[in-house]
C-alpha cells in the first residue's frame, strides 16, 4: 500500500481529487482518505504532528505486508523559482544535525534537493537548500516501519524571497496540482517497488491457517516460513498448498512436507 | 549507471573525486559528512537498492589492509586483503556481498596513498618472505576500472615491492588499462566462473564465459599470469556434466601449463550471511536446496559436498597439474 503524508488539507487536496480518496469516518486521531491499497493523511504542521501521524497510520495498517510513503508539501527555497517540484535526495534537520537520505531508486524525472527542517518557520534561506517543516521527523518515522528506498518526500516550492504563498489555501492546491502528472507517475513507480517487497510476504490469513494445524516452536515457524516462501514465489498453487498441509498432524509433517517439495523444486535450479 | 553519487566533503575537491565526478557528470551529487551515514543505516533494503545503487566516494581513515579468514589464499603463508570498494556492480546470488553490507551502493575508497603506504608497511614486516596481498575480497578488482583507475594505480605499487604478490579476483572483461602496463609477474588475474546453468541462473550482470576467456586468453598472450577459480560449484542436476563442459570450453583456449594457479570450492555462506540473504531473496531456488549447517558455515550436506568437490577435482587434474591446485578447504 502507498501512503501520503500531508501536513494541510489544502496541500492533499490535488491528491485527493486525482485519485477519488474518500474520508475514512472511522478515524479520529487524524483525517484520512482512502481508497484501495492507498491512504492520505493529513498530519497537520510541524515535526511533532508530522512523526505522529505517520506512526499512527503505520500502526493502523500493521498488518500490511509492505507500505510504501510520500511526504508531500510545500517548501521556501531563494534558488528555484515558485511551483518548482523537487524530490528530496538529503534531508538535515536543523534541531538535530542529523541528515537523512532518502533512496532515490528509481529513474525519476524531478530534480533533487537538499531539505533543512526547521522547528520554527524562517525566511533566511541558503541558496543550496530548501526549508520546510516535516521532512526530517517524517523520514525518521517511516523509516522505521519501511526500508528506505520506500520512504519519499516531495516538495513543491510554495516561498521565495520575491514571492510567499504560504497561507493562500487555493494557490498552494493550485501550485500542487499543476504536478499532479508527476506525482502520480512518481506514486506509481514506487507502487511498482513496493508490490516486489509485498509479494514477498506470506498472506497473514494464509499464515494463521497453516499455524493452527499444529503448535510450531519459533524456529519452526520460521522454517515453514522460508519454504512457503520459497513455494508461493514458484506459483505453486496456494490454495492447493495450504490444504496438503493443513491435513498434516504435526508441525515435524509439516515442516518435512514443504522441505522436500522446496528441495524436489530445487534440482534443476 | 548510478543513480546518484554521494561524496564525503572532506574528499569533494580530490583530483580522484573530481575525475570521477567528471565522468558521471549528469548524476545528481549529494555531499555527506561520513560514508556511515549513507552505507550503514539499518532502514534498507539490499535488494530493492542493487536494481539501482548509488556511488559513494570515501576515504578510508584506517584498516586499509586486513589479515584474510585462515583458509583463504593460494599456498602463500601470509596473506592479507585490502578493499578499495565495498560491492560489486555484478548481481551473483551466491556471493557472500549480498549479506555482508546492509547497503547495495557501490562504496569506493580514494585515498589510495594511503593503502599503498599500508601495503608497503606490512610488506616491510615479513622480512623477505612473500606476501600476498587479496584485492577482490569485497569487490571485484577489475568490474570498475574505468571510474576506479584501481589498477593504473596499485599494479606500479607491487611491481616496486619486491616481495608482495597480488591478486585481482573478477568476472570482468576490463583489461584494458592491464594490457596497457609492463606485465608483472607478481600481480595475478585470477577468473572466477561458475558452469554455464549456474552462470545463467545465478550471475546477473557477468559477462559470457566466453568474453571472460577470451579476455584471459588476451593477458596470457600479454604475459601476464592469470589464475582459474572454479568457485563456487553449485549443485542441480546436470552438475557433472555442466562442470566437465566448462573446463573444456576454458582449455580448448587457455594453455593449462601457462595458469599461475587454480582453486576450486563448494557453495558456502557462512551462517549469518547466509540468513540475512534468504531473507532477502526467499524466492530463489538456490536457498531453498537441501542445505547444512556445519562450523557456522552454510553449505551441502557433507557426503554430498565431498562428492561434488571429488568429482569436480578429479577432472580438473586432468587438465592441471597438481601443483598449481588449491582446493578452498574451509572445514580446516
Amino acid at each position: 500500500m502507498l501512503v501520503w503524508v500531508v501536513a494541510l488539507h489544502c496541500e492533499a487536496k490535488p491528491v485527493i481529487d486525482h485519485y477519488g480518496l474518500k474520508k475514512s469516518a472511522s478515524h479520529h486521531a487524524f483525517d484520512v482518505y482512502q481508497k484501495d491499497n492507498m491512504h492520505c493523511i493529513i498530519s497537520g504542521i510541524g515535526k511533532t504532528a508530522v512523526a505522529a501521524a505517520t506512526a499512527w497510520i503505520a500502526g493502523l495498517n500493521r498488518h500490511q505486508g509492505s507500505i510504501a510513503w510520500i511526504n508531500l508539501g510545500t517548501a521556501g527555497s531563494s534558488a528555484h523559482t515558485l511551483g518548482t517540484i523537487l524530490s528530496i535526495f538529503k534531508i538535515s534537520d536543523s534541531e538535530s544535525d542529523r541528515n537523512f537520505y532518502p533512496v532515490p531508486i528509481f529513474d525519476s524525472a524531478l530534480e533533487p534537493a537538499h531539505c533543512l527542517t526547521l522547528s520554527q518557520p524562517s525566511t533566511d534561506y541558503q541558496l543550496d537548500q530548501i526549508y520546510d517543516m516535516e521532512a526530517s521527523a517524517f523520514f525518521d518515522a517511516a523509516t522505521r516501519f519501511s526500508s528506505a528506498e520506500l520512504v519519499h518526500c516531495l516538495k513543491i516550492i510554495s516561498d521565495t524571497p520575491a514571492q510567499k504563498i504560504g497561507h493562500d489555501k487555493a494557490r498552494i492546491s493550485e501550485l500542487i496540482g499543476q504536478h499532479i502528472v508527476e506525482l502520480a507517475s512518481f506514486a506509481q513507480s514506487l507502487e511498482e517497488l513496493n508490490d516486489q517487497v509485498a509479494r514477498l510476504e506470506i498472506n497473514q490469513s494464509d499464515w494463521e491457517k497453516i499455524l493452527g494445524c499444529a503448535h510450531f516452536t519459533r524456529t519452526q515457524q520460521s522454517r515453514v516460513s522460508k519454504s512457503l516462501r520459497f513455494l508461493f514465489s514458484q506459483q505453486r498453487q496456494t490454495r492447493a498448498l495450504i490444504a496438503e498441509v493443513t491435513k498434516l498432524q504435526s508441525a515435524e509433517l509439516v515442516i518435512a512436507h514443504l522441505e522436500n517439495l522446496c528441495h524436489q523444486q530445487t534440482q534443476t535450479l | 549507471m548510478v543513480s546518484c553519487v554521494y561524496v564525503e566533503t572532506e574528499i569533494r575537491q580530490h583530483p580522484r573525486t573530481q575525475r570521477i565526478l567528471k565522468r558521471l557528470n549528469n548524476t545528481p551529487v549529494v555531499e555527506i559528512r561520513h560514508y556511515g551515514e549513507v552505507f550503514n543505516p539499518r532502514a534498507q533494503n539490499f535488494r530493492l537498492q542493487k536494481s539501482n545503487p548509488a556511488l559513494i566516494i570515501a576515504r578510508k581513515h584506517k584498516r586499509q589492509v586486513l589479515k584474510t579468514p585462515k583458509s583463504y589464499g593460494i599456498g602463500g603463508y601470509h596473506n592479507y586483503y585490502f578493499s578499495h570498494m565495498l560491492n560489486c556492480i555484478y548481481d551473483c546470488r551466491y556471493c557472500f556481498l549480498q549479506g555482508m553490507y546492509r547497503s547495495a551502493h557501490q562504496l569506493v575508497f580514494i585515498n589510495y596513498e594511503d593503502f599503498a603506504a599500508e601495503i608497503s608497511r606490512v610488506t616491510a614486516q615479513h622480512d623477505g618472505e612473500p606476501v600476498w596481498f587479496f584485492s577482490g575480497y569485497d569487490c571485484d578488482s577489475l568490474a570498475n576500472e574505468p571510474l576506479t583507475r584501481f589498477v593504473e594505480y596499485f599494479v606500479p605499487v607491487f611491481a616496486r615491492l619486491d616481495n608482495s604478490w597480488m591478486e585481482l579476483r573478477t568476472k570482468s572483461t576490463q583489461i584494458r588499462q592491464l594490457l596497457k602496463l609492463e606485465p608483472c609477474p607478481r600481480v595475478i588475474t585470477a577468473f572466477s566462473f561458475t558452469d554455464q546453468h549456474s552462470h545463467r541462473k545465478l550471475e546477473h550482470g557477468v559477462a559470457s564465459i566466453k568474453k571472460r576467456i577470451d579476455a584471459m586468453q588476451a593477458l596470457v598472450e600479454s604475459g601476464w599470469p592469470v589464475g582459474l577459480r572454479l568457485d563456487p560449484i553449485i549443485y542441480h542436476h546436470d552438475y557433472q556434466a555442466a562442470f566437465i563442459q566448462l573446463l573444456e570450453q576454458i582449455f580448448a583456449v587457455i594453455e593449462p601449463t601457462l595458469l599461475h594457479s587454480v582453486s576450486l570450492g563448494a557453495f558456502r555462506l557462512p551462517k549469518n550471511n547466509f540468513k540475512q540473504v534468504h531473507r532477502l531473496f526467499p524466492d530463489e531456488a538456490l536457498f531453498a536446496q537441501n542445505l547444512a549447517l556445519n562450523n557456522d558455515i552454510i553449505s551441502y550436506p557433507l557426503t554430498l559436498e565431498q562428492e561434488m568437490i571429488s568429482f569436480c577435482e578429479q577432472q580438473l587434474l586432468q587438465w592441471i597439474p597438481a601443483e598449481i591446485y588449491f582446493p578452498c578447504n574451509w572445514h580446516d
